[in-house]
């Protein structure tokens, strides 16, 4: 099986940021996506991170949501997840997160949550 | 096939040799998406058997094989034995003892948490046991998952 490598990108929907990830965030690609989100953690941002092409997500995608939440929390500014898959939602549940962490199903949901 | 120790049987698939860098973490899950399929275990239970192993081979990498000149081997071998899958996993860096019991921070918001710590709690919580041995001439964890769990 050949996996497509990780691919990140945004846009600007209103004052909302919406962060798309393709592929698998893992030890490898972990870095990668952070260095994409650095700079868009501004102070009072609105960032929406879709996971929804998200297929695996391991304890180093994790710091990624870890630390974009911490950045935002401290700069006045906030993070919705949407569209993880049961595994990740699983993942998130195990280690406590999802009682912390703004996460919607849909997009729409998320950006109605962001207005 | 190659083993770092002991050989096992019944087998689900050759062992997979793999070099200590974590380009090879895509590599070990597609290998243990395979095995899974094979063993027909369900969706759901290979997602965690894929993550625990994961966060094991992670865990080797960069703090096992930590500051190794060139990088070490790593084997995983996946056999089907009763009711149960195994995963073996094979490294000769340095031993640790790893933790399975929860983080203090599990029940903290997240802007009070430290950073690391959830990659072997997060292991441990996906397969029904792990175990971590450290042997004469390699380190060894061991990831079972029970078929009669997965369906």
């Amino acid at each position: 099986m050949t996996r497509a490598p990780l691919n990140i990108s945004h846009t600007q929907t209103g004052d909302v940021t919406v962060v798309t990830i393709l592929g698998d965030l893992d030890g490898q690609t972990a870095s990668e996506a952070q260095q994409h989100m650095m700079p868009l953690l501004v102070p009072g941002s609105k960032i929406l991170l879709d996971l929804s092409g998200v297929g695996f997500l391991s304890s180093a995608g994790l710091r990624i949501l870890l630390s974009a939440y911490r950045q935002l929390a401290q700069a006045g500014g906030r993070l919705v997840l949407t569209g993880p898959s049961e595994d990740i939602k699983d993942t998130l549940t195990i280690t406590g997160l999802l009682r912390f962490l703004r996460c919607y199903d849909t997009l729409p949901d998320g950006l109605a949550a962001l207005a | 096939m190659t083993h770092l120790c002991s050989t096992a049987s019944a087998v689900l698939s050759d062992s997979l040799s793999v070099d200590g860098v974590l380009s090879s973490l895509p590599i070990v899950r597609d290998y243990i998406t395979t095995v899974a399929e094979r063993a027909s275990l369900s969706r759901r239970t290979s997602y965690r058997l894929c993550l625990a192993a994961d966060e094991i081979i992670t865990n080797i990498i960069t703090h096992g094989y930590a500051g190794a000149i060139t990088p070490g081997i790593i084997v995983v071998q996946a056999t089907h034995l009763a009711q149960a899958v195994t995963v073996t996993i094979e490294d000769t860096g340095a031993g640790y003892a790893p933790e399975h019991d929860n983080p203090d921070s599990l029940d903290l918001p997240p802007e009070l948490r430290e950073e690391g710590g959830l990659g072997i709690f997060l292991a441990s919580r996906s397969v029904d046991e792990l175990y971590y041995e450290q042997l004469e001439y390699c380190n060894r964890h061991t990831l079972v998952v029970h078929c009669k769990t997965a369906a």
